[in-house]
């Protein structure tokens, strides 16, 4: 049965807070994003060769969606 | 305590003095990803007799650990990348890296509890349950183990190959657990040396790994430092205590061939990173598991802690550029070169103390030791922050060893590489002071500074892993 997740849910964006990345720009594309699906796409693009998506310039929307990552957990 | 003494005073004291830990919790971010802290990296030709072939490299992390921190004590996160890279054509890229990735499994040791005939299993709140051996780890409930890959090229892009244990062939490798206490671990020492593995290199060659607790193996007058160097710098140099003479680290020890790491050049740089994944979702209903569920974490690597050279993110790096320096790669190292070229560390103990900076600027000198590498020993072509070794010079047998390295005429010491013995906290004080500058760019260059906390070789082993076992937990004797 999927888990109900409540606003509890705490979406830490890594580097939002503290680092850009190491791919050639770090400024971003200066563009809005939603932070669930941007979290989302993250995760499901997981992979070792690739170099983390630039976020600085880039402004963040926080939904309160409580099921948004529902499906994360088993 | 005269005027301007006091005004130079007041001002250093509303800056943020450096840190004087190789790179213990150096940087904000850092403070709270402490799994993922580099700590110091040493690389160095080996000198355990009939290694001489050989270099020995050790990337510590997880700073200042208790050695009583139970239950959980340190394992190191399985959710990171932990990476040694080594560039060996001197254009601040890294061409051959060694990655490490751990795995942490709960046993489930439970015990019957209640009366018989109306017992409950219930599961125990410990990592042990009785004695540890180097023959018999049952009643260990918490166990690490990781896998070891080399890269060679680009650390993401690059060809990926898979080291293993060249006895058995098997690609996964246990950490032995930290020193609990002398109860729980009574020979310590003979149960780790179980977890060092000869491994087996692609090329063919073999090598030697160990990944475990150890006794931190750098010394330094942390309190003293941090409040405003309230010590003596040109005191005795055994004079003050070593504040992390009570603290564990967690060490990642690989020694490898010398050709295995060189390519057109005999200078190799290395330096030491650990990356996240770049997201992360904590789970609000964990379950019960024998791994994490805690956490939900994806994207690509993204790199958090970065170390070469020693002190760097401590001493040369501004408050508000750690963070972004630990998720830097030294190619693009110009960007950080005004603090190298004009350092605030000299001004601040000029202002603290009766002594005087250095007047050459941009400082050439350190841009030579902390960026190119030392002309005729072991300079690379492209300027970046990375701990250069030359790998033909031969390696000094422990007892000969100098704790001052270059500076003091042992050219196998830092920095030529670093080695566990190398003082480079007085040494980093007096290159930065002036000791290769004339008493023209620099009056007091000649001085012996210090942090009063002395290391020299006679603190570690002389073979492989070189690093002293951890301290017990627990120091009652079983």
């Amino acid at each position: 049965m999927k888990r109900r997740i409540h606003l509890g849910a705490i979406v830490v964006l890594i580097a939002f807070t503290t680092l850009a990345c190491s791919s050639d720009s770090d400024d971003g594309d200066g563009g809005g994003a939603t932070s669930d699906a941007f979290v989302l796409d993250l995760i499901d693009n997981t992979a070792d060769d690739t170099d983390p998506v630039a976020i600085n310039g880039t402004t963040f929307s926080f939904s309160e969606d409580e099921n948004a990552f529902d499906d994360l957990f088993p | 305590m005269n005027q301007r003494t006091f005004t130079r005073t007041l001002t250093a004291s509303l800056l943020v003095l450096p840190a004087l830990a190789s790179s213990h919790r150096e940087a904000p971010y850092i403070t709270k990803q402490p799994k993922v802290d580099a700590t110091d990296f040493y690389m160095f030709r080996s000198y355990e007799v009939g290694r001489e072939d050989y270099v020995t490299l050790i990337a510590n992390y997880l700073p200042l650990q208790n050695p009583y921190g139970g239950p959980n004590y340190f394992s190191l996160d399985p959710e990171a990348l932990y990476e040694i890279h080594v560039d060996n054509d001197g254009d601040a890229i890294e061409d051959v890296t060694f990655q490490f990735r751990f795995t942490t499994t709960i046993q489930d040791v439970a015990l019957q509890i209640g009366p018989i005939g109306n017992q409950k299993t219930v599961s125990v709140p410990l990592i042990n349950v009785g004695a540890i051996t180097a023959g018999d780890v049952s009643n260990l409930n918490s166990r690490e183990s990781y896998g070891v890959k080399v890269v060679f090229g680009d650390r993401r892009t690059g060809v990926v190959q898979t080291i293993t244990n060249a006895d058995s062939g098997d690609a996964s490798f246990v950490k032995p657990v930290d020193n609990i206490g002398n109860k729980s671990l009574p020979d310590y020492a003979a149960y780790a040396a179980t977890h060092v593995y000869p491994i087996a290199l692609p090329n063919g060659s073999e090598g030697r790994v160990f990944v475990g607790q150890r006794k931190d193996p750098f010394v330094v007058n942390l309190g003293e430092t941090f409040d405003l160097v309230n010590l003596n710098p040109l005191g005795n140099p055994a004079g003050e205590v070593d504040d992390l003479a009570d603290a564990n680290v967690t060490s990642i020890v690989l020694e490898v061939p010398i050709d295995f790491l060189t390519s057109t050049s005999s200078v190799i740089g290395g330096w030491t990173s650990a990356s996240l994944r770049q997201a992360r979702v904590l789970n609000p209903f964990p379950l019960s598991a024998a791994d994490n569920n805690v956490t939900v974490e994806g994207g690509a690597w993204t790199q958090v802690s970065r170390l070469g050279m020693p002190l760097v993110n401590e001493l040369v790096i501004g408050l508000k550029d750690k963070d972004r320096f630990n998720a830097s790669e030294p190619k693009d190292d110009v960007q950080f070169l005004d603090y190298v070229t004009h350092p605030t560390l000299p001004a601040l103990l000029d202002a603290l103390f009766p002594v005087a900076a250095p007047t050459l600027f941009p400082r050439s000198d350190l841009v030579q030791v902390f960026l190119t590498g030392v002309p005729t020993l072991n300079e690379t072509a492209t300027a970046c922050e990375m701990l250069r070794l030359n790998t033909t010079t031969a390696a000094t047998p422990a007892a000969g060893q100098n704790n001052l390295g270059v500076i003091a005429g042992d050219s196998a010491g830092f920095p030529n590489g670093r080695r566990p013995g190398d003082d480079v906290v007085d040494i980093a004080l007096r290159v930065v002071m002036g000791k290769l500058l004339g008493a023209g760019d620099a009056p007091d260059g000649q001085l012996e500074y210090t942090d009063g906390a002395i290391v020299d070789q006679t603190f570690f082993d002389a073979t492989f892993p070189y690093l002293k076992i951890p301290l017990p937990g627990s120091p009652n004797a079983n």
